[in-house]
């Protein structure tokens, strides 16, 4: 019986893209060519470069380099441990158990996620100031310690929101059978319900350790210049000591660890993929009673807001901390600007205008191209499917660091000069959050149960009247997200943005960047509040933009 | 496995501030079967998760072999539940599903690897160790259900609507081998069910719960014979049951029937309803008038449905045929028409 179904599905699947041969090929034309522009040629002159056996040997010949390799490694690693244990101990106090206030714990831990990197360092280094951390085993900066806090910070939401998310839709009968054969429910625990959640606990972790491994703008502000990962000293040799050659082969290795690593999760994803959520799934309806976990709440309500909440709230008491006590004088400085000479190379009116008009030009190139690719990727041709599908995964994989130093290498010459014209930024801001927005909206339209379509059609709609209304208000849901989620990637992004931007057409991440650079209170503390108007920018597209709450809370 | 049996004392259970179980009394002889019937929300899965300890109940307590359960976690209570979904772990074979309770025991490798060959014995399925569980047929994954829960030894094993996911014929085969497996262990078991046919088959007893309360206990001749309460007789299938109205005579009461008024002579403490059986009517020519609106043949008998005046709906049982659409009448002695305490649940 099941076999009958699963067949009557497959052959409903493949006669169900509408859509046009002239969409397709219009798809394919404009998603190729952005693709070659902006993705494939900047690599492909990238890997020209580093490829030479000289350079190569040079590189790889040196212990510092192996070093900054294995700190890439062992940060990462414990970053994502770190961020397993956090995110799967607030996934359950989120998801499984009932009390009031719950919602706002969920979304104080699931906030972190569309946080721009630099905010969360600047968080960082407003604890580490305001403890005196500085100088002690604890200290936040320049140290490893730091970065893998931070990441925890960022990661724990991916890991609550991907487990919590799984976890919710489980139904309670396994572990109840455990318990009545005999196991505790330490045992039950480790024996039944861990393995359950092993898909969600790979998924999470994967992209969690994606993500420490090319993290960029922690490392960069956290890591000082004692603690360095491949994707800085990428930045490090094209930028500062303009050493192409060297970049392009730690490059290199970056890439091929990412691919690397997008295989390997890409096959345990597949081995572990059960069935478990398949039909007949329905989400977990009655949480626990709170009564008896009054343990387990307390400490997962203190963690939640301790670990969350308090850098946040930490980063905007230094914003408003100047010398002769609290005020909002950074803030005003930042918008009035320059009563003194020495704030004049730090256009922040300017970084502000920059980073808002760039996000939504980026904003909009990556909607409009994720939605042709996401109907490219769930095409009724498997083979197109198939390809679109990886296509956009390299993206997601590829560090922000290379992509732009891709594009500032390739795009120098006619016909492709691009890389000095100010809308290079934007573009490869899109291309970072195309990505995203195609998973988003990919999902979404394998999502639409066939069976809602022959409800309609048997109601009596044309196949222009289901598209219109059953296709199309879900699909523009998830559009929406995903152009929120691209406009919070383009304003905090930071990698790809710090090679591309001129020192005269700043950004907010950059400007943060440059003032956390220059010693002093003032430059600090001005770095501190455009950190919090930062945060504030994306919080609030965010909640504008995605009402229906995908972003912050989608199951993954 | 022998035991003293189960004994469940004025069990009271609320979840969430509202009262799910109230006052819940009953026995379990060592190695009964006994099947707890109800309508759906009475409380039944409830009771069973009380008795396993998933759930804590408030007032009451449970002795089982001897020894109070209150306070005793789950895991060491050593009663077995089987559940409606078979809840099999989707991420272990079916030999590792039957090794789970073995090893929470702590049992070496070669006595739990010759438990799980006698266990598939017992239930048909030899050689399915290595199955994986989303590959096994309804009927299969209960088996191997069956098979797990009964794997540690439980001298007390619940079964929660078990069968409902599988087809009649399915289930009836299901029964007669789960009742054969856990009469040659000795294993006493409550089977949770709404279906009386599956009740009458598997256990040797049962428990009718309605709203969070055990309204009646006995062997199922005894319920089809004298039913006593509305809900029992609704749920093991008598027909035909009506709330009358009631007039108040001198000393006595008079339900209203077609065939006038069956008078009653005790007291009526609380609301009642008529028990007319399809077999105290007679198709006679000069009854009471009624229009045949729907047949269904029953065991070789035809079950009429039949609709009378004042949308009196009445079911007669018949050797002749009958078209649909026709009239006939019906003669009832009033006498005949049984008593039954309280009211139907719809």
């Amino acid at each position: 019986m099941s076999y009958a179904k699963r067949k009557w599905n497959k052959n409903y699947k493949e006669n169900r893209n509408s859509g046009s041969s002239i969409f397709t090929l219009t798809s394919i034309t404009v998603i190729g060519i952005f693709f070659s522009v902006f993705y494939f040629f900047p690599l492909g002159k990238l890997l020209r470069y580093g490829l030479s056996a000289s350079t190569l040997i040079d590189v790889y010949g040196s212990t510092a380099i192996w070093k900054i390799i294995w700190f890439t490694f062992w940060q990462a690693t414990l970053s994502t441990l770190l961020s397993l244990l956090l995110g799967t101990f607030v996934a359950n106090t989120v998801t499984r158990l009932r009390f009031r206030g719950q919602s706002f714990l969920r979304v104080l831990s699931t906030i972190p996620f569309v946080l721009p990197t630099v905010v969360v360092s600047s968080a960082f280094i407003s604890v580490n100031k305001l403890f005196r951390l500085d100088g002690t085993i604890f200290s936040l900066e320049a140290s490893a310690l730091g970065i893998i806090m931070a990441h925890a910070f960022f990661n724990t939401a991916i890991v609550v929101r991907t487990v919590g998310g799984w976890w919710s839709q489980l139904k309670d009968e396994p572990e109840h059978a455990a318990r009545t054969l005999g196991s505790g429910p330490v045992k039950a625990f480790m024996h039944v319900t861990l393995p359950r959640l092993k898909p969600a606990l790979l998924a999470s972790a994967s992209l969690t350790f994606l993500f420490s491994f090319t993290s960029f703008g922690v490392i960069l502000l956290l890591g000082g210049l004692r603690k360095s990962t491949i994707e800085t000293e990428i930045w490090r040799y094209a930028t500062q000591r303009t050493d192409i050659k060297t970049a392009a082969a730690l490059g290199i290795a970056q890439l091929v660890i990412v691919i690397l690593m997008l295989i390997i999760n890409g096959n345990l994803r597949a081995r572990h993929a059960t069935n478990e959520l398949g039909a007949g799934f329905r989400p977990h309806a009655k949480p626990l009673n709170a009564r008896p976990h009054m343990l387990r709440i307390t400490s997962g309500v203190f963690l939640v807001i301790s670990f969350f909440g308090l850098p946040l709230l930490l980063l905007f008491e230094r914003s408003i901390k100047t010398t002769t006590g609290y005020s909002f004088a950074y803030y005003k400085q930042i918008f009035t600007g320059n009563q003194s000479e020495r704030f004049k190379v730090f256009a922040t009116k300017e970084a502000i205008w920059n980073s808002i008009t760039w996000a939504l030009i980026a904003m909009f190139v990556a909607t409009v191209l994720g939605y042709f690719a996401a109907n490219l990727m769930t095409h009724s041709s498997k083979r197109l499917s198939k390809t679109a599908d990886t296509l956009l995964l390299l993206p997601l994989g590829t560090s922000g660091v290379l992509i732009g130093f891709g594009i500032l290498i390739a795009l120098n010459a006619t016909p492709v000069d691009f890389r000095s014209k100010w809308w290079i930024v934007p573009l490869a801001q899109a291309m970072i959050g195309v990505g995203f927005v195609a998973r988003i909206v990919s999902t979404a339209i394998r999502g639409i149960d066939p069976q809602l379509k022959d409800a309609a059609k048997i109601l009596g709609a044309s196949n222009n009247q289901v598209w219109r209304n059953i296709d199309l208000p879900i699909i523009s849901r998830s559009l929406v997200a995903g152009a929120a989620f691209s406009f919070a990637i383009a304003i905090g992004e930071f990698g790809a943005t710090a090679f591309l931007t001129r020192p005269q057409r700043p950004t907010i991440p950059t400007t943060i960047f440059n003032l956390l650079g220059r010693p002093g209170a003032e430059t600090f503390g001005m770095a501190m509040a455009l950190s919090v108007i930062l945060a504030a920018v994306t919080g609030v597209s965010i909640a504008i933009l995605d009402r229906t709450g995908s972003v912050i809370s989608r199951d993954t | 496995m022998t035991h003293d049996g189960l004994e469940v004392r004025n069990l009271s259970v609320s979840l969430a501030d509202a009262k799910i179980l109230h006052d819940i009394s009953f026995f379990i002889a060592p190695g009964e079967i006994v099947a707890l019937l109800g309508p759906s929300g009475c409380g039944k899965s409830t009771l069973l998760k009380a008795i396993t300890g998933l759930v804590s109940h408030q007032t009451g307590s449970m002795i089982f072999d001897a020894k109070d359960l209150t306070g005793v976690p789950v895991h060491k209570r050593q009663i077995g539940l089987m559940f409606q979904s078979h809840a099999l772990f989707p991420h272990r074979n079916v030999e590792e599903n039957l090794a789970f309770g073995l090893e929470m025991q702590g049992a070496t490798k070669a006595r739990i690897h010759s438990r799980i060959a006698d266990l598939l014995e017992l239930v048909g399925l030899c050689g399915f160790e290595k199955r994986k569980v989303e590959t096994l047929s309804g009927g299969e994954a209960q088996r191997v259900a069956l098979a797990r829960s009964l794997a540690p030894h439980p001298k007390l094993l619940l079964l929660d609507e078990p069968y409902n996911s599988l087809d009649r014929s399915m289930r009836r085969h299901l029964t007669d081998e789960v009742r054969q497996i856990l009469k040659t262990l000795k294993i006493s078991a409550i089977h949770v069910t709404h279906d009386s046919d599956e009740a009458s088959r598997m256990a040797d007893r049962m428990l009718i719960m309605e709203k969070g309360q055990i309204v009646r206990q006995g062997t199922f001749q005894e319920m089809i014979s004298n039913p006593e309460v509305t809900i029992v007789a609704d749920l093991i299938g008598l027909e035909t049951i009506w709330e009358p109205t009631i007039e108040n005579l001198e000393g006595s009461y008079s339900a209203a029937t077609p065939w006038g008024g069956r008078v009653i002579h005790e007291p009526i403490s609380s609301t009642i309803s008529l028990l007319l059986r399809p077999e105290k009517i007679r198709i006679t020519p000069d009854g009471f008038p009624v229009v045949i609106e729907n047949r269904v043949l029953q065991a070789g008998e035809w079950v009429l449905s039949c609709r009378g005046e004042d949308n009196f709906i009445v079911a007669v049982k018949t050797d002749e045929q009958y078209e649909i659409g026709s009239q006939i009448s019906l003669m009832v002695d009033p006498n005949d028409i049984e008593i039954l305490s309280g009211t139907l649940p719809y």
